[in-house]
């Protein structure tokens, strides 16, 4: 079996809050990521996916745990050796209105990794930006202007151009479609599949939206208060969901089939618990419809019930399975 | 030299900010503009009309205004409007190399405080309280004592009384931008701190700190005269406002004049910065215009 090209383990993020108290935004998060594949990771807001993703890059310190990325643990590295494996780990940021300097043109906005990684000379540079930018779909002369003058899907082809011209190994793209219309959503998430087989990428795709995930992801996470509750191969999440959270979550999307008979909807009650202060045991328990007093005792880990693949279908459930719902 | 020219030049900074500002609506901007404007002409070109030189000793001492003194003469008989004018060359450059040199002192200050969050822009900031809790001139007054008196002196005393306040607006508008994508986008690209610093924030800190730079050299203009009333500034025979009025307070009820012309210039050159500062704040900071 291959080695994952990226792997989180124990992966956890505590954010000091005053008073002593700390927010337990990211807890044990536990992930393998495969060379070519795309893994979406879903969950509500405050759930701990950006923080996870932006301890992928390095954009956070982990409080606890590791990042290894092709066989290296990431923070063990220092100097040019963690330069170099940060450039083969790129991010795709959420709002292209905020993630471009405005006082930037295209050129120097996508062409700033390379200069950062040095080495080459700028002829060299405006040819692989302009290659580039061909392939986002962008005229070359666009290199000369300012980002104010793309539409809002041009400038994420801008972000996803600066991304990709370091030509890294692994992107993560932290909800890159949120911040656009709906109209040019589609067109980006098509983008984003065509390089990845052209350039042969490995995706961590976070968004909260389940039907975008469902739409890119060789595999989903679904995450809960900053943990893992669920993974497994996308068609498994969208069709077999076995906890409790991803059933409530698919049974959330609206169905666009106005004939077809109404589905059985799972309405959560109340909010999502604070992080500075999780319940404890299994931390869905407080909102869970088939909660036990088990679940108040225990941490549910990971695991399948059938398979010791590393891939297989896992739940984070003392009753994995046991509520049946199909969508 | 490659690695810098494809960042270094960016059109929409300061050139045609300012003249876009100066043909703006902002009815501040443009009084205050067309004051600054003329009062440099006066104190560049004034020297080359007026006949005598500011230490020359041209006629009987404390003479009213008349047609060859159009200011009067001083108590060693020399013509008023010459050093008035010549003064002004003097202050201004003082007063101008002084808030330049706070406004790099402060603005690296602030962008590194507000750059590296934690120990370090605890250490940063409270050292600007310490320097902050002197009243300023006393500071002035004793940097001064302590370095003896010359002009490189003076002007090196006044950019560090005007430090903070140029860290403390670096540091709020780095704090805000170190959150922007962008910034973030740089550090995941690899950029140096350093160079996301240069490339990144201070383009986009520029604006507040240009505001306050006029209030900045306002406030160094009135410190300068202050220190040279108090013999502490500039040394005579070199005129400076300041230290025109500090020898004219003997003779003050008898000869107006002496103490009008240069106070009158200190008051029309601080109405000038204040209008402009006042006016580009208007028109940039959206705290304010709403």
């Amino acid at each position: 079996m291959t080695e994952p090209l990226l792997t989180l383990r124990d992966l956890t993020k505590h954010f000091p809050s005053g008073a002593g108290k700390v927010v337990q935004a990211v807890d044990g998060v536990n992930l393998d990521v495969y060379e070519g594949e795309t893994l979406g990771l879903v969950g509500e807001s405050g759930c701990g996916k950006s923080t996870t993703a932006h301890l992928i890059v390095g954009l956070h310190q982990a409080s606890r745990g590791k990042v290894i990325f092709a066989g290296e643990d990431v923070a063990a590295l220092s100097g040019r050796a963690r330069q170099s494996i940060r450039h083969q780990m790129q991010y795709i940021f959420q709002d292209p209105n905020d993630s471009l300097d405005p006082r930037m043109r295209v050129r120097s906005i996508i062409g700033e990794g390379l200069v950062a990684r040095g080495g080459m000379s700028r002829a060299e540079r405006d040819a692989l930006i302009r290659e580039m930018l061909e392939k986002v779909g962008l005229p070359s002369d666009a290199m000369e202007r300012f980002p104010h003058e793309f539409s809002g899907g041009q400038r994420q082809r801008i972000g996803i151009a600066r991304a990709l011209v370091l030509r890294p190994r692994l992107v993560v793209a932290d909800e890159p479609i949120s911040a656009l219309d709906v109209s040019v959503q589609s067109q980006i998430l098509n983008l984003m599949g065509d390089l990845r087989r052209e350039l042969g990428l490995t995706y961590v795709f976070v968004a909260h939206n389940l039907a975008a995930v469902g739409y890119v992801s060789d595999r989903i996470a679904v995450m809960y208060l900053g943990r893992v509750v669920e993974i497994g191969e996308t068609a498994d999440i969208l069709n077999t969901p076995r906890h409790p959270y991803t059933q409530a979550l698919l049974s959330a999307i609206p169905d666009p089939d106005i004939g077809a008979a109404k589905k059985a909807r799972i309405v959560l009650q109340g909010d999502i618990p604070s992080p500075i202060d999780p319940p404890s045991g299994c931390r869905f328990r407080t909102r869970c419809p088939m909660a036990q007093q088990i679940c108040s005792e225990q941490v549910p880990m990971l695991g399948s019930h059938t398979s010791q693949d590393r891939r297989a279908h896992q739940t984070a459930c003392h009753f994995a399975g046991a509520m049946s719902w199909a969508p | 030299m490659s690695e810098r020219s494809d960042t270094a030049w960016r059109p929409e900074l300061f050139p045609r900010f300012l003249i876009r500002a100066f043909l703006g609506q902002n009815v501040l901007i443009r009084i205050g503009g067309v004051m600054l404007v003329a009062l440099l002409a006066l104190a560049l070109g004034g020297p080359f009309v007026i006949p005598h030189g500011p230490t020359d000793m041209v006629a009987m001492s404390l003479q009213p205004p008349s047609a060859a003194n159009l200011l009067g003469t001083d108590l060693l008989g020399r013509d008023v409007l010459a050093r008035t004018l010549d003064a002004a060359r003097t202050s201004l450059t003082v007063a101008f190399c002084a808030m330049a040199l706070s406004l790099m002192a402060g603005a690296a200050w602030g962008m590194i405080a507000g750059y590296n969050v934690g120990s370090v822009d605890l250490v940063l900031m409270r050292v600007l309280d310490v320097l902050q809790a002197f009243p300023p001139l006393l500071l002035a007054v004793a940097l001064v004592a302590m370095l003896g008196t010359s002009t490189p002196n003076l002007v090196f005393t006044m950019s560090i009384l005007f430090v903070p306040q140029f860290a403390r607006i670096a540091r709020s508008a780095t704090l805000l931008l170190r959150r922007r994508q962008f910034v973030l986008a740089a550090e995941v690209l690899g950029v140096s701190p350093l160079r996301n610093l240069l490339t990144h924030v201070l383009p986009n800190i520029s604006t507040p700190l240009i505001i306050e730079s006029t209030s900045v050299i306002t406030a160094a203009l009135l410190t300068e005269s202050a220190l040279s009333f108090l013999g502490m500034g500039i040394q005579p025979p070199t005129p400076t406002w300041g230290g025109m009025i500090a020898e004219s307070t003997s003779v003050m009820t008898r000869a107006p004049w002496l103490v009008l012309a240069p106070g009158s210039a200190i008051i029309l050159v601080v109405l000038a910065f204040l209008l402009l500062g006042d006016g580009l704040r208007d028109k940039f900071d959206p705290k304010v215009s709403g």
